[in-house]
């Protein structure tokens, strides 16, 4: 019985070429976008799953509260959180912390500056499951001077990896020996980890133990909670902890927030991540799209299946009077639609095959399609054949099946019209998509236009930055770089600072707010006198730092000046977070926690304007600027001319004053644009997913129309010798499909401008909707159709009306 | 009013060339009634399409009233069409999704003749082949002679000047037959040339004149007694 079904299906794919191909096609396309955005999605969700017992190993980050402005959460903690998680929460049973050091690495003169280069606790290769290749991961990390290198940073310091007890030397000065290697962790992870250096350590390379009452908000700190314990239950008990700590009031600025550590890469867009973290949102809408492309596929085979029934409608009658029962009939047709949709898959898995590494390369994932060595990938794709052509067949199985031998046999069935209702809601459905995929598309590209043309608030042209100036060997040089740079005549200004803006503003202190008294976070910026002019701030009131005033300059606490006093400069968002008006904060004083047993006082000298420091996804920090000279771990470089010429000459200078370290030099601009392309390539990718969409939706379209011109061969005839001139029939078909157009763009409307707004609201500066991307789409839509319809219909109109009639 | 000489139809498939029509000269008055008979595949129904500018001339000459359109675009003889001709073929052709009265209008609107006009002379036609009470009905709705009636209503609206007939009364019973014969007799009189199809001889007897087609050609052309009903 089945090679039966199985023959007639493949001849009525054949006998149906052009029906059979749409669908193919668009089923193809359709799996194949499936695929491989369930391969995009499934390696999204897999990150830092190698971590053992992954479902208890949290992240404590810090949310700050400020009384009169948004809260902000920052990835990182203070150096002290991690122990005192240990030995105050009994949930706690291991805790771990680290910080990155920007520290050149390297034999003798030839050192080299890597990301992820850390200073770690003890337990830290433990804490996270590293395969440890040589070398005891238990002990390696246990003494000061310590140092565990990735395979990558052996191969890159020494050429191989068996180098335990190897010696290297931080920044020029500081002696480490290679105490293990560890495997490279694996690419889907939060953490950046190149190379670890022994917390322990930190005492030689800071030169005394300051570090361990550092008060800046620089460490990542990680917890491992007790089986059964949740991060919730620890959560709330941190703000009697935190009261207990810091005194009364303490919680209701400050509070602890613990996520799973398999959560980091999905959900968390805190201020100071380790890299870049991917983001739910474009998992979920990617998913959705995904499927509702597959979905538009299907609806095609639906529609052309129910469209040309009756062509199967005698086949059906003679069956039946031959015997066969309904449910015979519907396994048939169900069979046929497996046959198309496994057809199609096989088609998709050639097209993920040769398009995936295009994909991954392009989004920048590591992603793999391996189903031939995976049987259960294998299982999934024949059961999404399976699922397909069940959704697909099963509508049209039993509208088929359902025909009554008497009437069929008697030619009573006219043109399948009773499915025609159902056609037009399928090909509404369709359009709907189509059009609410085109004024998205239509939106993001106008949001993402409008967030390059904004007014950033400080000049970002012309200016070349020189990154990690703050090592040993770079800092001790900085003063003359700066002045070396400044000789040149083409060179404008050279400001240092310990964030360029397209950077974030990671470096906080606790301060007690002069107005209300309550304890609040207070968001540094480390600048140098030349800092407003150079990017062209404008202050509103008050001044900017001065090297005639002394005073201003930041100071940590000493023997000698235990209570040291010292200047800033805020932005208007940090008046107001601080409860006064521009004018009104010039002159308030007040306390900085620098640790938890000293404090300075600050006075505010000068309100800038508020700037656009970060990614316009991000609101306008409150900002405190302190100069402070010694921080400056870039270096922003203003010039005028020929940049080539300015960017030899930079060279040249650093080479002179810095050879041991190898320049890292960028272009601002380029910073900036490179800050919105993953969104680019998100939206490079949903236009992508939009254009196929509507493809597949005229494929859809096409037949459909192809069908409807050959259903109304004769009318057309009969019009034509009535009197019909071409046009007068093209309209009359294309006013058919102009109903379901409209239609569409009814129910896509208020779907797009809901799902839009959403969007939008992920902006915190953000364009307002118009009418414009919808009627766009609402045009777009009508001319594809008109198109796909209007071309048909005119080689239809266009055939002599005799041809039609003849046989009549 | 029609002038064919020495016309030539030919239909070709990737073996065979047939001639359906061969060398087929003919004249047809103003005014006439002439009735085209012949075997099922002898070529008449394709002369009746020839005539009604349907179909193309493979050779030959063909002038309607005084020009020659042999070599006329499809475009040119739609127009002529138009303003001249009407069609009542054997299976009527009436749109289903149209009701009896958008079914007999339509030609009025592709005319672009204005809705106050379109509604008299519809309904004018509708009264005089005795439909009007089913206007409102669609075709399905109505038995054969109906729709046969409907399509005489359809093709005589634009008031053309000739009427072709494809074997009108082919699907139809004796009765409705005889009524739809009356309906074009009645017309002839008044003055519309008709040119008939059928295999029935004793409606050919309604025409002026008979022609037999054979093979492509035409056999004999005789005139006779005009029977009306």
């Amino acid at each position: 019985m089945l090679k039966n079904y199985l023959l007639i299906a493949y001849r009525s794919l054949l006998q149906q070429k052009l029906y059979s191909a749409i669908n193919i096609l668009g089923l193809a396309i359709g799996l194949a976008i499936c695929i491989s955005m369930a391969i995009f999605v499934e390696s999204e969700l897999g990150y830092d799953k190698f971590i053992q017992n992954h479902e208890q190993v949290y992240r404590s980050s810090v949310k700050w509260m400020p009384p009169s402005a948004p809260e902000i959460y920052y990835a990182q903690g203070q150096v002290f959180n991690a122990p005192n998680y240990k030995t105050h929460f009994e949930e706690v049973v291991d805790a771990t912390r680290f910080r990155q050091v920007t520290v050149a690495l390297g034999e003798g003169r030839e050192s080299f500056i890597h990301e992820g280069v850390l200073l770690a606790d003890a337990n830290f290769i433990d804490f996270f499951s590293l395969q440890v290749l040589h070398g005891n991961g238990q002990t390696a990390l246990n003494n000061p001077n310590s140092i565990v290198l990735t395979e990558a940073a052996a191969e890159l310091y020494f050429g191989r990896t068996s180098v335990v007890g190897e010696a290297l030397l931080g920044d020029g000065k500081l002696p480490l020996k290679v105490t293990a290697v560890i495997k490279d962790l694996p690419q889907r992870t939060h953490l950046n980890v190149f190379a670890l250096i022994s917390m322990e350590t930190a005492t030689t390379y800071y030169g005394d133990t300051s570090w361990q009452r550092d008060p800046s908000f620089n460490y990542f700190t990680y917890v491992r909670l007790a089986d059964g314990v949740s991060g919730h239950d620890v959560e709330a008990k941190i703000p009697s902890y935190l009261e207990n700590r810091y005194g009364h009031g303490a919680s209701d600025t400050l509070d602890f927030t613990l996520m799973p550590v398999s959560d980091i890469y999905l959900h968390s867009q805190m201020y100071g991540e380790m890299k870049e973290n991917g983001d739910i949102n474009t998992v979920y809408s990617f998913s959705v799209i995904s499927a509702l492309i597959l979905f538009i596929a299907c609806v095609n085979f639906m529609n052309l299946s129910t469209a040309t029934a009756t062509k199967r409608a005698k086949e059906v009658g003679v069956r039946k009077t031959l015997g066969a029962k309904q449910q015979h009939l519907v396994v048939q047709f169900i069979v046929e639609a497996m046959m198309l949709s496994y057809i199609a898959l096989i088609i998709a898995v050639a097209l993920v095959e040769a398009c995936l590494p295009m994909f991954a390369s392009f989004i920048g994932k590591p992603l793999s399609f391996d189903f031939y060595s995976q049987p259960v990938i294998l299982a999934i794709l024949l059961l999404l054949g399976f699922v397909v052509g069940l959704i697909s067949g099963s509508y049209p199985a039993f509208y088929l099946s359902g025909f009554k031998p008497a009437k069929v046999l008697k030619g009573e069935i006219t043109q399948g019209r009773s499915g025609a209702l159902l056609r037009k809601g399928l090909v509404v459905f369709q359009f709907s998509v189509a059009i609410v995929l085109i004024i998205a598309t239509v939106v993001s590209n106008q949001q993402l236009k409008y967030a390059r043309a904004i007014e950033l608030g400080y000049d970002k042209d012309n200016t070349f930055v020189l990154n990690r100036l703050y090592t040993d060997i770079a800092s001790q040089q900085r003063s003359a770089l700066k002045t070396e740079l400044l000789s040149h005549p083409n060179i404008n200004s050279v400001t240092a600072s310990s964030a360029v803006p397209t950077q974030s503003i990671v470096d906080a202190f606790g301060m007690v707010n002069p107005k209300t008294q309550l304890s609040q976070t207070m968001p540094t910026l480390a600048v140098d006198e030349d800092y407003f002019s150079s990017y062209n701030i404008k202050l509103l009131t008050g001044r900017g730092f001065s090297r005639d005033f002394p005073a201003d300059i930041f100071t940590l606490p000493s023997e000698t000046n235990p209570h040291p006093h010292f200047s800033v400069v805020i932005n208007e968002k940090a008046a107001q977070s601080l409860g006064f008006s521009s004018d009104e904060a010039i002159g308030k004083t007040f306390e900085v926690r620098l640790t938890r047993h000293s404090s300075a006082t600050a006075t505010i000298i000068g309100v800038t304007q508020n700037y656009y420091f970060s990614s316009l996804r991000t609101e306008i920090s409150p900002t405190y600027h302190l100069l402070r000279e010694g921080e400056g771990n870039a270096m922003a470089i203003k010039f005028q001319g020929d940049a080539s010429l300015i960017r030899d000459f930079i060279e040249a200078t650093w080479r002179k004053l810095i050879p041991e370290q190898q320049m890292e030099l960028t272009y601002l601009q380029t910073e900036f644009e490179q800050m919105y392309q993953q969104e680019d390539k998100e939206i490079t990718v949903f236009n992508l997913f939009s254009l196929l969409a509507i493809f597949i939706a005229c494929l859809g379209l096409f037949g459909l129309a192809s069908f409807t011109t050959k259903r109304r061969t004769k009318e057309i005839g009969v019009r034509k010798v009535l009197g019909a001139s071409v046009m007068d029939i093209v309209l009359l078909i294309n006013k058919e499909f102009s109903k379901q157009v409209l239609i569409a763009n009814l129910i896509a409307w208020p779907l797009a401008y809901i799902v839009m707004r959403e969007w939008l609201n992920n902006f915190v500066y953000r364009i307002e909707l118009s009418f414009v991307p919808f009627l766009a789409a609402a045009v777009i839509a009508f001319v594809i159709a008109w198109v796909t319809v209007g071309s048909l219909t005119m080689v239809a109109a266009q055939a002599r009306p005799i041809n039609s009639l003849r046989y009549e | 009013m029609i002038q064919l000489t020495k016309i030539n139809k030919v239909f070709r498939t990737e073996l065979v060339e047939t001639y359906a029509l061969e060398d087929v000269s003919l004249v047809i008055e103003r005014g006439e009634f002439v009735a085209i008979m012949g075997q099922s595949g002898s070529g008449k129904s394709t002369l009746l399409n020839i005539i009604g500018m349907l179909d193309q001339l493979d050779g030959g000459e063909y002038i309607f009233d005084g020009s020659d359109i042999s070599h006329s675009t499809e475009g040119q003889l739609a127009d002529i069409r138009k303003d001249n001709i009407g069609f009542i073929f054997q299976s009527f052709n009436l749109i289903d999704e149209l009701t009896v009265y958008e079914n007999v209008e339509l030609p009025l609107v592709y005319q672009g003749v204005a809705k106050k006009e379109r509604q008299q002379r519809v309904t004018a036609v509708l009264e005089k082949v005795n439909i009007a009470h089913r206007k409102d009905h669609y075709p399905q709705q109505l038995s054969g002679g109906q729709q046969q009636r409907v399509a005489v209503g359809r093709a005589i609206v634009a008031k053309p000047k000739m009427i072709l007939a494809d074997e009108p009364t082919g699907n139809l019973d004796s009765k409705n037959g005889e009524e739809v014969m009356g309906l074009l007799a009645q017309l002839n009189q008044e003055g519309v040339t008709i040119v008939m199809v059928t295999h029935s001889e004793h409606h050919a007897n309604y025409a002026h004149r008979t022609i037999h087609v054979l093979d492509g050609h035409i056999v004999s052309s005789q005139m006779q007694e005009v029977r009306y009903a």
